[in-house]
């Protein structure tokens, strides 16, 4: 049995495709991994760069050629299939560092733990720098239980997609099915399995390698409002899932979930007050949603009043969006006096 | 038969790469040239060091002036006095001032065909917007240096202070880049045929001027010249050789590579015994001291400048050669990198793999792809890894040996000729 499935998801990434392979390739693992290339219809040269590498390495990677359907649609095709102890993705576009990855598949194969979590980095490659995810707050190597672990430790840190690693079983038994054509759908992957996990493991491996930057990136702050459409889809998708599902989980895992849906809707209204930059359509859109969520869920509702531009702007009935520099200017002042005074 | 005249300020002996690019173009060339140049103003510290000797086809001509302007004029005086002799002049820059020679001659002599061949842009180019953008105020300075107080940042002295130095530097600025655009477009539109030598530079100049004419343009990249390569013994080197052959400043910095090896460094017990990086060429000294205060110097070794000749040695002996271009993106200057460096060919002739770190998009990465040369980006982590992979996985590549053949002298001559033929 092969420790772990990669689904690498390709759409058009003809010029970056290479760098993810060669850094999961190595030769010490190639054995122990099974690499599932899901082509989402690319229309350049990604599809002869996967035949390369599956002819070069047979044994390790499977290729699935299918029609376009968006990120979700890769994952679910590549899960369907996967036969490893462990799964994760790695999108096409990031990479790994093969040293620490060595050592991570080598762990897994000791691990039993339902959820594997390792660090990120941020690559924000115009920049020339970057930014490491780490859980200095977990000790390595430490089998927690979910449902005891104080994750208020972790303060605004979740496990997000580039730093989880779930059972192959609990992926099938939370029966995850990710949308498809849509954007930011990794926020599905880091919530609905969480009901099948009761134990994670933290290794202090800076694996992944999360490329930031591209013009075509979703996360991309123009691609944020472009696809704001998608966000709001998930975003009600979870709402209604977390209302749903709360009174069965745990105190803990209700307390997790509602935290990364917090910091999730945080984002969202982010896009509206701070990005977009049709400032009045963003005023109607986001007091629309306001209410929507007060009326769906007013525990999470009441969370976004932890984010203190969320208050004042729910204060002044979002009047303030179009004055948000003047907002920012006079909590900026606040602030500063404020730590004056407590000096 | 008449022959062309080459206006260009370098021209080897004197070893400069826009000297170098023109020579090897020249003399693969069919036609006939003269080429007015100069040998004793080696300013810019390029050194004086090369023997290529030109072919029949080649004179050259030695203004004996050390000053640019002088040489203009007497670049101008030299086609007024021998204008029989030629059907058509081509001017190469750096330095800019060798089309202001064409310009001259065309507005006396319209009837003279123009072909102006550019290194880099000379209006708006990414290099000076970069540097200008790292400016700060020294009224800005005082914020970040001392402690922020609420009096300091409302401070209406300083503000003042700030607005009026960035008004002046702006004025300063736009005056020079009113000169620079005024001489450029003035180029693109009198000269006959334009060279660029790759199509993202030729977007980046004429882009956005409406009457120029994209009928001009040729392209027409660097080139090596296999005859230059002396025969080199296969050199039985224990460590990896990563060599990078020429200058280096603020801009095109190694930094990050050095920030890579210190990575690696820390992850791998033996990095030093596995591999050394030679610089052949200027370095800032900050990068020096990044070395130094890092503990590198058994591994990145920085040598002493050495002649073309010399340079094309070294190339053949590499286990790799190292391509570093500027991250103009990094101040989003520009999104696609328009510069084609003129050592990558020189590297392509070598025939060793190649390692260029660069942008992701634009001219060097486009051909580094094409090439099948390995692109890293401007991440501490990816070279770190492409490295670890290298040294110790055993990863390896070759140059596509058909791609590169479209940068051999020969061919893109024989395309030189061609354009030159349509418009005598």
């Amino acid at each position: 049995m092969k420790v772990l499935s990669i689904v690498v998801p390709i759409y058009n990434v003809e010029k970056y495709l290479k760098r993810c392979l060669d850094s999961i390739c190595v030769s010490e693992v190639l054995s122990d991994i099974e690499v599932i290339l899901v082509n989402d219809g690319s229309k350049d040269n990604s599809i002869k760069i996967m035949k390369e590498y599956e002819k070069k390495y047979p044994n390790t990677i499977i290729l699935i050629d299918k029609e376009n359907g968006g990120h979700g649609s890769t994952i679910n095709a590549g899960l369907k299939i996967a036969r490893g102890k462990y799964f994760r993705v790695i999108d096409s576009d990031d990479w790994v560092n093969s040293i620490d990855f060595i050592k991570f598949v080598k762990d897994l194969k000791e691990s039993d733990a339902d959820l594997v979590v390792t660090n990120h980095t941020q690559e924000l490659i115009f920049a020339s720098t970057n930014l490491i995810v780490n859980y200095e707050e977990l000790t390595s190597g430490q089998v927690y239980d979910f449902d005891s672990f104080d994750f208020s430790v972790l303060k605004d840190k979740y496990f997000p997609m580039a730093g989880s690693t779930y059972k192959t079983e609990v992926l099938k038994k939370s029966n995850l099915k990710l949308m498809e054509k849509t954007f930011y759908v990794d926020m599905q992957y880091n919530i609905i399995p969480i009901k099948e996990v009761n134990t994670f493991v933290y290794f202090d491996y800076d694996i992944y390698k999360y490329f930031i930057g591209r013009k075509d990136q979703s996360m991309n702050i123009d691609n944020f409002v472009r696809n704001v459409t998608h966000h709001d889809k998930v975003v009600k998708y979870l709402i209604d899932y977390y209302e749903e599902n709360k009174d069965s989980y745990s105190d803990n895992k209700r307390y997790y979930i509602s935290n990364i849906l917090t910091l999730m809707l945080n984002t969202h209204y982010h896009i509206y007050v701070e990005y977009d930059k049709n400032k009045n359509t963003a005023v109607k859109n986001v007091k629309k949603f306001d209410s929507y969520l007060k009326e769906k869920s007013i525990t999470l509702y009441n969370n976004l009043n932890r984010f203190s531009i969320i208050k004042y702007h729910r204060k002044f009935n979002f009047y303030t969006v179009n004055h948000l520099k003047v907002l920012k200017k006079v909590m900026f002042v606040f602030s500063k006096l404020l730590k004056k005074g407590e000096k | 038969m008449k022959k062309i005249l080459v206006i260009s300020w370098f021209y080897p002996p004197i070893n400069s790469s826009e000297g170098l690019v023109t020579f090897k173009l020249l003399n693969n060339s069919k036609l006939n040239y003269d080429v007015f140049t100069q040998n004793g103003n080696d300013s810019w510290s390029y050194g004086n060091n090369v023997n290529f000797k030109n072919g029949k086809n080649i004179t050259v001509y030695n203004s004996k002036t050390k000053d640019l302007a002088e040489w203009v004029n007497e670049a101008v005086e030299f086609f007024e006095n021998n204008k029989d002799k030629y059907n058509m002049i081509m001017t190469r820059s750096m330095p800019p001032e060798s089309h202001i020679v064409g310009l001259k001659i065309k507005e006396k002599f319209p009837s003279v065909k123009w072909i102006a061949s550019f290194g880099d842009p000379i209006y708006n180019s990414p290099y000076v917007t970069y540097a200008n953008k790292n400016v700060i105020s020294p009224y800005r300075l005082l914020d970040m240096n001392d402690k922020i107080t609420m009096r300091r940042l409302f401070n209406p002295l300083r503000f003042v202070r700030n607005k009026v130095w960035k008004k002046k530097r702006n004025n300063f600025l736009n005056s020079i880049l009113e000169k620079d655009k005024a001489l450029e477009h003035g180029v693109l539109l009198k000269a006959d045929k334009i060279i660029y030598n790759n199509p993202y530079q030729e977007k980046y100049m004429s882009g956005s001027l409406k009457e120029y004419n994209k009928e001009k343009s040729i392209i027409l990249p660097h080139t090596y010249d296999l005859k230059l390569y002396d025969e080199v013994k296969k050199v039985d080197n224990k460590k990896v050789i990563i060599s990078y052959v020429g200058h280096l400043d603020k801009i095109r910095s190694p930094r990050i590579l050095f920030e890579g090896l210190k990575e690696l460094d820390k992850m791998v017990p033996d990095l030093e015994e596995k591999v050394e990086f030679h610089f052949y060429g200027n370095m800032d000294v900050e990068d020096k001291y990044f070395i130094v205060n890092n503990n590198l110097m058994d591994i990145v070794k920085i040598k002493k400048p050495i002649s073309y000749e010399e340079s094309l040695k070294v190339m053949k002996t590499s286990t790799y050669n190292l391509l570093i271009d500027a991250n103009l993106s990094k101040e989003d200057v520009i999104d696609e990198n328009i510069y084609f460096a003129a050592k990558l060919a020189d590297y392509m002739g070598a025939g060793r793999p190649i390692i260029g770190i660069s942008m992701l998009e634009g001219a060097s990465a486009e051909i580094l792809r094409e090439i099948n040369a390995l692109l890293l980006m401007f991440s501490a982590n990816d070279i770190a890894n492409y490295l670890y992979l290298i040294l110790y996985q055993n990863y390896n590549f070759e140059l596509n040996k058909s791609a590169i053949k479209k940068y051999d002298a020969k061919e893109v001559a024989k395309e030189f000729d061609k354009e030159v033929n349509k418009i005598l």
